[in-house]
């Protein structure tokens, strides 16, 4: 019997380490090299040891003219040779708030990730479908004000106090400094702006790797406010420069 | 002995099911790519104009796709940055959007959807009728993730979605016309690099990839650097900050080596790479606005005086001359 109960200890460390998913290594480096992968073709990608720069690609490579009757489309911009493909990640599709208590704020993060490739400078924009609302009844945590009344969805402002009630936003910089400059005090929030409306949340007009930032979601609500499920959809759009 | 492998058959089994009974990870992010991130198309009607791109799901899982077209514009900033549009009626012509396709497999679709790290080549085509009218047309390729989740709690769902920008003119094109708005530089410098601030205005009806360059010559008149200018694209009615064509690659050693001062600036900037600079020199850009002109030049004056340098230089001096004298003094 103590064997098998090993056994069922055992059993979930296995059982955990054959579910990791798989590293899908984009980029390889030891102390002189960082070879970076990741485009469209089957071996593509960068090799530097800091002095000496060399790009490599095998495999089919994308067409970037495309020429026809009356028509003529050039694919990429002419001057940025890479085929990496501009890329852009959110860390989590579902923010969750569990339970909101009165004059107890909640705050959740959510991370942003924007790999230029083939682009120059790019924007993040955000926008929210509807205020967080309950589809049963309509009810609606409305947008925060801050502490002073003051901010907007274009206008940030301190937030700290646990009497004021609402939904609202800020980005942090993880890598670069690509957050929209409002947010650089540490207690400065903003308001959603309702689709289609939207308002810029990170951007460079430079050339770069890859950008991090982080958005902090924080609700908080009054007494009076009724109980329910509250929800809404948070959009952002990734695009590059022109 | 029977039972104990029965229980521990029974315990594999609800071990194995577990993750199948959680259901849904919600926790899972999205990863998006497309290639390429802007497409230029120069077109006169009647035509059907076609080219390739890609559209990646870099994801741990499937991601479903709705496309949106929608214009956009350049935003205030006038840094190659867009503000989407929603308003259609900005279009020469209003039913332009009905024109844009994005076909899979020789198919039209709205939507699509997209396995975990797969790359799903597709095909943008923009069919114009003959008497399409003419001038330019700016949209962005929308790919809207429709996130998947079952929700049972206060909550926010995230919308992840990347564009391809697409410059399209119908033509035949204009006069090309358009005026250098700005280039200066701070008139007094302590020490280089030097940034320039170059803004082109576009006023034809097209849009434009000015060629450039800027070259600085010191006050005996010999050249001493040249900075090429990025030929970036100039929305018709526009204008736009060019930065210079170093800055194309972040991973090169001139890029590495004004970074720095890029990104203390505000708006993009060209630089003149040379650290010490001394005297009253001359910056002249010459720049063209299209392969066949027109072509515009002006010239500004600065002046580097490296008093950093200098007062380096005066308190060095200083000191040696008064351990000379405090020796002097010894020595009689």
């Amino acid at each position: 019997m103590l064997k098998a109960l090993y056994f069922l200890i055992i059993l979930p460390f296995f059982y955990l380490t054959l579910y990791l998913g798989s590293s899908y290594a984009q980029t390889m480096s030891n102390d002189q090299y960082t070879v970076q992968m990741g485009n469209l073709n089957s071996i593509s990608g960068r090799a530097s040891d800091g002095s000496v720069n060399l790009t490599f690609t095998s495999g089919q490579t994308p067409n970037n003219l495309f020429t026809g009757a009356n028509y003529k489309v050039r694919a990429g911009f002419q001057y940025i040779n890479s085929i990496i493909p501009f890329t852009f990640s959110v860390s989590s599709v579902f923010v969750d708030f569990g339970v909101i208590s009165p004059t107890s704020p909640v705050t959740r993060t959510n991370d942003l990730t924007v790999s230029f490739g083939s682009a120059h400078g790019y924007q993040v924009t955000v926008s929210q479908n509807r205020n967080l609302r309950t589809d049963a009844t309509g009810w609606e945590i409305p947008p925060t004000t801050c502490d002073s009344g003051t901010c907007t969805t274009t206008t940030a402002a301190a937030w700290t106090s646990s009497l004021v009630y609402g939904f609202g936003y800020r980005c942090d910089n993880l890598t670069g400094t690509d957050c929209n400059t409002d947010f650089s005090t540490s207690t400065f929030y903003k308001q959603f702006a309702s689709s289609p409306s939207a308002v810029t949340v990170m951007s460079s007009d430079n050339v770069g790797r890859n950008r991090q930032g982080q958005i902090t979601y924080k609700v908080n609500v009054s007494g009076t406010q009724p109980a329910g499920l509250y929800t809404n959809i948070i959009n952002y759009i990734a695009t590059s420069t022109f | 002995m029977k039972n104990k492998l029965l229980i521990i058959t029974i315990l594999v089994l609800i071990y194995s099911l577990i993750p199948q009974l959680g259901g849904k990870t919600y926790a899972q992010g999205v990863s998006v790519g497309i290639y390429p991130p802007i497409m230029q198309m120069d077109t006169t009607a009647p035509t059907n104009a076609n080219a390739d791109f890609y559209l990646q799901n870099q994801s741990q899982e499937s991601v479903d796709f709705n496309i949106i077209v929608k214009p956009f514009r350049p935003n205030n900033n006038i840094d190659g940055e867009i503000e989407l549009v929603d308003n259609i009626a900005s279009f020469p012509d209003p039913l332009f959007v009905n024109r844009v396709k994005v076909l899979s497999e020789g198919e039209a679709i709205k939507s699509l959807s997209i396995g975990p790290k797969q790359t799903e080549k597709l095909v943008l085509e923009v069919t114009l009728p003959p008497n399409q009218i003419k001038g330019d047309y700016y949209f962005t390729v929308l790919f809207v993730s429709s996130p998947k989740s079952l929700i049972k709690t206060n909550s926010t769902l995230t919308q992840t979605s990347i564009g391809m920008n697409v410059l399209l003119t119908v033509g035949p094109k204009g006069k090309t016309e358009g005026l250098i708005s700005k280039f200066d530089t701070p008139f007094f410098v302590n020490t280089g690099p030097i940034a320039f601030k170059v803004q082109i205005t576009n006023k034809s009806g097209h849009y434009i990839a000015p060629t450039g360059e800027i070259i600085v010559k010191n006050m005996l008149g010999n050249e001493k650097g040249k900075v090429k200018l990025m030929p970036v694209n100039i929305l018709s009615n526009s204008s736009r900050y060019i930065p210079d064509l170093s800055q194309a690659d972040p991973d090169s050693s001139e890029y590495k080596k004004i970074e720095d001062i890029i990104l203390k600036q505000d708006l993009p900037v060209a630089v003149f790479n040379q650290r010490f600079l001394l005297g009253i020199y001359t910056a002249t850009l010459n720049i063209a606005l299209n392969e066949n002109g027109p072509s515009f030049r002006k010239t500004i004056t600065f002046i580097a005086f490296p008093i950093t340098y200098l007062l380096s230089i005066f308190i060095i001096l200083g000191i040696i001359t008064f351990i000379i004298l405090r020796v002097r003094r010894k020595i009689n």
